[in-house]
């Protein structure tokens, strides 16, 4: 690595030095006779001093010397004709930015300052320049401006810990400017133009912005100045290896036109930072039309020596860096990035340490291809395996501002659960029900709980960070906050048991009615989401245990307000003589945990293409409930006639079907209980399978989802 | 019997800080006849149920808990909780609705129902 610093501190000294005609002198060497490293070479001690603080600053510094005698003496090899490569360049606007570096950019003049050596002890960071970078990010509706989790996301999006000084909202508050002290950590925020944060696109820019991402990609390519004969021999090197828009760059150092022309190939000790930039460029002079590259087998540690990759061939479709030393991701963020190798589809990584170590940890290459896969969002083959968008996921992290503004965890939402059609008569029944008599008649409930219910609910006022950016600015509660049982924030005893209503009369008195009235959106199905089930050894008797997520508008007050709510039940057979029976109801509620929230919208229930859960299905007039009626008469048109409301058991008095045994009639009625099928099923399912009874229950089981909805036992209660 | 809130808060403590340090560690608060309803999904059983815990792919999450009530339900608890669910550092969380039911079980609890949906932030 510090080989190619060496080339950027060569171009410092360039920029600096007032780089007359005769480039050949003043490329590693003019600037650097006042540094206190100066062994090795002028350039050479520039290297060590960048190095990234991996080695020790010894180390460094020897490294870096010895470094810097070889980097004169190879350079010096490539240089010393006329012919300097800057007038053979193409006139492309950004090959034109980097080649005018040096005058235009005063401001970077790393080795200058006087004053350099107090600041730059052996870890500092590398190139560090006493000017500051000033960057600017902005977004559109955020409030960046004063955003305090900016900063961390910012530093873990980066990669590396950020000096953030000076930091500045604009007027609109759309933009934010702070000031970062080295060009390393700016060129790592610059990159990160384009990221989503907190739904937004970040739009990042920097004073020297140009530099900041061309530096590292560029180090000053076409400054080589080579012989016409070394360019003469790249070229023919390049022609024996292309083919049909395949360019072989494998095995270089073993080349004999490069080896006899004294070139050493990028990965090569002591190689130049500007070979790999030459040979691409020469290549993409040469034949326009490549689009698949190979690199294997040179060794490289870093895509830094051939970074100009991206530049030369934007529209490259293949890479291979097969067996190369390539061991952090850092090493191949040269190449990665907004606008580079965009249309990159296939890239093979395989026999590289980066690959390697991370399936040795992780026993799997999982993250590795997540996180390869990241970094170039288009390949569609990594290391020739095909990558499926489904399967590889991002880390969380990036799940959580990734494209969708809601993103979701990796797992499959399913819609409403319900464990059979029965449950879910009767639990649509149930809610609509419910819900219709408490947004129009809460004292009509009194009936409809227990005389030991329980009854709770929790404001929950929290608001994301997606709701604040919709301009949510937090609704009012001063209508829960009395009542609000949340532990964490009601201490005392006296009023965690005054806040949980036991029995129907104090729950409907001192609960429900207390609370702010309520139009509940249950005929569109989309904003409901239902799990429920029948279990059974709660109580004496089974129960359907309810979980409800929906939506409700408080019709009061100036404006409409609609809440989110969570709503748990459980519900069970209503005894016999009880009011609930006496009403016509056939359940009756034994416990009410009710949940409001700020409005979150369906978005968390919508099931992502699984077939295999239940359609939703509306709670309101469209499921054929009557709604008008306030009267629990009304809620049960064509319900089972009371007389046949039972409990789970199969009835005892089922006539055995005619033509089984009696032992086969009791197994067909074990079958029932154990599964829910009716009667005639069981037996005809028991039949299926010979008689084997736990054939029939896993057949069952295994076919769930097939079996008519008239084969289940009708609802129970 | 000791107060039911204490029981719930300190189950809702070692649950979530024994789901983010180590999810296969939750067996034994589950039982062969407990259900577990995540998303939609339903899981029978303890075995089951961490299986499908720990395939989650939920590593590094957090849960940040917002709220919890408790009831006392046939001589057990039930729970429901809301939380954030949080990647590292991460600020756009994601919120929770978690309801369980715990039933006694000689001196201790063990989670009978456990249903698990996110509902956003929006």
């Amino acid at each position: 690595m510090q080989r190619d610093r060496n080339g950027r501190g060569g171009s410092g000294g360039r920029q600096s030095g007032g780089v007359t005609g005769n480039e050949t002198e003043g490329l590693f060497t003019s600037n650097f006779s006042g540094q206190s490293n100066s062994g090795g070479g002028g350039g050479g001690g520039g290297g060590g001093r960048v190095h990234r603080g991996a080695s020790t600053g010894r180390s460094d510094r020897r490294r870096g010397g010895a470094g810097g005698s070889g980097g004169g003496r190879r350079v010096g090899g490539l240089r010393g004709t006329s012919a300097n490569l800057p007038h053979t360049r193409t006139t492309g606007g950004d090959l034109d930015g980097d080649l005018d570096m040096g005058e235009k950019k005063k401001s970077f003049n790393p080795y200058q300052r006087p004053g350099r050596s107090t600041r730059s002890g052996p870890t500092t960071q590398s190139i560090s320049t006493d000017d500051d970078f000033i960057i600017f990010v902005s977004t559109t509706g955020n409030n960046i401006g004063t955003d305090s989790g900016l900063d961390s996301f910012l530093t873990r999006k980066a990669g590396l810990k950020l000096d953030i000084t000076n930091k500045k909202p604009s007027a609109d508050n759309n933009t934010v400017s702070f000031k970062l002290p080295n060009v390393e950590q700016a060129r790592a925020v610059r990159k990160l133009t384009g990221i989503k944060y907190r739904g937004a696109k970040l739009i990042i820019k920097s004073t020297g912005d140009q530099r900041i991402m061309e530096d590292s990609s560029r180090s000053a390519a076409p400054r080589l100045s080579s012989s016409a004969s070394t360019i003469d021999s790249i070229r023919t090197f390049i022609r024996s290896r292309h083919q049909n828009g395949f360019l072989d760059l494998e095995n270089m150092a073993a080349d004999p036109t490069l080896r006899a022309a004294s070139v050493i190939p990028p990965g090569g000790k002591s190689s130049s930072s500007q070979v790999g930039a030459v040979l691409m460029k020469v290549a993409s002079e040469l034949f326009p039309d490549i689009n698949t590259i190979s690199l294997a087998s040179n060794k490289l540690r870093s895509m830094q020596p051939i970074s100009s990759i991206a530049q030369f061939f934007p529209k490259l479709l293949n890479l291979s860096l097969k067996d190369n030393n390539i061991t952090y991701m850092k090493d191949l963020e040269y190449i990665s990035g907004p606008k580079k190798l965009t249309n990159l589809r296939e890239l093979i990584l395989l026999d590289n340490p980066i690959r390697d170590r991370a399936i040795e940890k992780n026993k799997d290459d999982f993250s590795y291809r997540s996180d390869i896969t990241k970094m170039f969002p288009s390949l569609q083959v990594l290391d020739q395996t095909p990558v499926t968008s489904s399967k590889i996921s991002f880390g969380l992290g990036d799940l959580v501002v990734a494209d969708k503004d809601t993103a979701a965890l990796p797992v499959p939402i399913k819609g409403n659960f319900y464990d059979s059609p029965g449950t879910q008569a009767m639990v649509e029944e149930f809610l609509s029900s419910f819900f219709n008599l408490y947004d129009t008649n809460r004292s009509a409930l009194e009936a409809m709980y227990d005389s030991s219910a329980t009854f709770s609910y929790v404001a929950d006022m929290t608001i994301s960070n997606l709701q604040r950016l919709k301009g949510l600015r937090g609704d009012r509660w001063e209508n829960y906050v009395d009542g609000s049982r949340s532990l964490s924030r009601v201490k005392e005893l006296d009023e965690r048991t005054k806040r949980i209503h036991v029995g129907n009369t104090d729950i409907v008195k001192e609960g429900i009615l207390k609370l702010p009235k309520t139009k509940h959106q249950l005929n569109d199905a989309s904003k409901v989401c239902v799990d429920a089930w029948q279990t059974g050894g709660l109580l004496p008797a089974i129960c359907i245990y309810i979980m409800v997520h929906g939506e409700y508008e408080e019709p009061n007050g100036s404006r409409p307000v609609v809440k989110s709510f969570d709503r748990s039940f459980i519900i069970a057979p209503a005894p016999p003589n009880s009011q609930a029976s006496l009403h016509g109801w056939k359940c009756i509620i034994i416990s009410d945990q009710l949940i409001i929230r700020h409005y979150n919208g369906p978005k968390a229930w919508e099931p992502e293409a699984d077939l295999n859960a239940s359609k939703p299905v509306a709670l309101g007039p469209q499921a054929g409930v009557a709604q008008g009626g306030a009267t629990p008469g009304a809620i049960a048109p064509g319900a089972a006639p009371a007389s046949a409301v039972q409990g789970v058991q199969p009835d005892p008095q089922q006539t055995p079907m005619a033509g089984i045994t009696a032992e086969q009639h009791a197994m067909a009625q074990e079958l029932q209980r154990q599964t829910g099928l009716n009667y005639p099923y069981a037996v005809q399912c028991l039949a299926a399978v010979a008689w084997d009874f736990a054939a029939g229950v896993a057949l069952v089981n295994q076919e769930r989802a097939n079996i008519p909805a008239d084969a289940w036992q009708a609802p129970r209660f | 019997m000791a107060d039911i809130n204490t029981i719930g808060a300190q189950f809702t403590e070692f649950y979530y800080k024994t789901f983010d340090a180590g999810r296969n560690q939750l067996g034994a608060l589950y039982r062969p006849t407990s259900m577990l309803s995540f998303e939609g999904a339903q899981t029978l059983g303890d075995a089951a149920i961490v299986e499908k815990l720990t395939g989650l792919p939920l590593d590094g999450l957090v849960h940040k808990i917002s709220t919890q009530d408790v009831q006392p339900l046939d001589g057990g608890l039930l729970i429901t909780v809301t939380g954030q669910l949080l990647a590292g550092g991460e600020t756009n969380a994601q919120f929770f609705t978690q309801t369980f039911h715990l039933k006694p079980d000689g001196g201790s609890y063990y989670v009978q129902n456990d249903i698990f949906r996110l509902v956003y932030g929006l």
